[in-house]
């Protein structure tokens, strides 16, 4: 039974390593959205550490956007989805493992990357330290509701996909946002205690949802 | 053992599959057959369980089912060895995998990516796997399709093998094969 999860794992690790547009499109675009907004905005410290934090999180999310299309899309269109339900294995934990792997490839790096930009936006090093927390709380969640898009649109494409994730994606955003604006004050923990709640509640929901829309495919 | 109790099964309001009833008792070789569209990969989606709103009874004696579809479940990215040794069907030893390869004329493709073999040769890929697996029961939809003389010959083979090791197999194709020792028409 172990062996199902690792392979899954260790499959999924290998086709993100073996196709660099996957974890490198994020990279790309995220550094590049980065960059912009200083040039738009202008290089005025206070109004860029004012933005900082709305600046990283949307870039993000869009960021996000480009990767979700990877979570089942393929596996639906190449027939491993069809061997992983013959398999009668746990379906919840295939699709867990499906959506930390896409995590852990096109959230983490911009996790790292965006702690440095902060300083770029000149936020100060308290707030940058409260927007890595948040960012390792909330892009599990826009993970999770981009892999619920990817599997409701499987036959579709991404930008159906994108149009359903951005609304949903919002409280976590605004969350996040919200603790990073208030570093400060005592209710930076607050906002940090919901978006964990956030957390902690989508992961069964959502995944579940995941499982639902994909069978959807197959009736 | 396969029982099968007034299955139908529609799709878009269209009905493809009506009152089907068939059983496979013991080890034996099913070529279901019929013209396109009668619903001879919906009837194998069925039993494997990638399809379960049906209507009607299905019994399986085993959970332990090898399923071969149209599209094969591999990952063009990766690399035919990968491909083989990331399957979760089967532990592949580097002997066996090396005896697979060689049947199948693969053993100068293993660091090849898939993308770059021909529908031929990924159907060949497929059918290592097919080799590497030990299963009771084994459903393959179209499985000569895409191989040459030697290679339909080989599975030909393989499918006799796995039925004397106790194996039920029931695959669809267009063309006459005698090895099936009953014909089942959609």
């Amino acid at each position: 039974m172990r062996n199902f999860y690792l392979k899954t794992f260790q499959r999924d690790s290998r086709v993100y390593l073996s196709r660099s547009s996957s974890f490198l499109g994020p990279i790309v675009f995220f550094l590049i959205t980065i960059t912009l907004y200083p040039l738009a905005f202008g290089s005025d410290e206070e109004q860029l550490a004012e933005l900082a934090a709305g600046i990283i999180w949307i870039s993000i999310l869009l960021a996000n956007l480009l990767s979700h299309q990877f979570i089942f899309n393929e596996d639906y269109k190449d027939g491993s989805l069809d061997l992983v339900l013959t398999s009668g294995k746990s379906l919840f934990l295939w699709a867990s493992i499906k959506i930390f792997v896409n995590w852990y490839f096109s959230s983490l790096p911009l996790i790292f990357l965006s702690i440095f930009t902060s300083f770029m936006l000149y936020l100060p090093f308290d707030a940058a330290l409260i927007l890595a927390i948040t960012l390792f709380l909330g892009t599990p969640i826009l993970s999770m509701f981009g892999a619920l898009a990817g599997a409701l649109t499987l036959e579709r494409g991404n930008i159906v996909g994108s149009s359903i994730v951005i609304p949903l994606c919002l409280p976590a955003l605004i969350l996040g946002i919200l603790a990073i604006q208030s570093y400060e004050n005592e209710e930076v923990f607050f906002y940090i205690f919901l978006l964990a709640a956030f957390l902690f509640f989508s992961i069964p929901i959502l995944i579940a949802s995941c499982l639902g829309a994909i069978k959807l495919h197959f009736e | 053992m396969i029982k099968v109790e007034n299955l139908s099964y529609s799709f878009n309001d269209l009905p493809l599959l009506e009152d089907l009833n068939f059983e496979v008792r013991g080890s034996e070789i099913i070529h279901l057959k019929g013209v396109n569209g009668s619903g001879k990969s919906t009837l194998l989606k069925i039993l494997s369980g990638i399809l379960s709103n049906f209507q009607g009874k299905i019994i399986l004696s085993s959970d332990n089912v090898f399923f071969l579809g149209h599209n094969l479940g591999l990952k063009d990215s990766l690399s035919v060895n990968d491909n083989l040794l990331l399957d979760y069907r089967f532990n592949a030893e580097a002997e066996s995998l090396d005896q697979a390869c060689n049947l199948f004329g693969l053993n100068s493709l293993r660091d090849t990516k898939l993308f770059s073999l021909s529908q031929g040769q990924k159907k060949k890929v497929s059918l290592v796997q097919f080799f590497l697996s030990k299963c009771d029961l084994y459903l393959l939809d179209e499985p000569f399709a895409n191989l040459d003389k030697k290679g339909i010959e080989l599975i030909e083979n393989m499918i006799i093998e796995r039925q004397s090791k106790g194996a039920s197999i029931i695959f669809t194709s267009h063309e006459e094969h005698n090895i099936s020792s009953r014909e089942l028409i959609l």
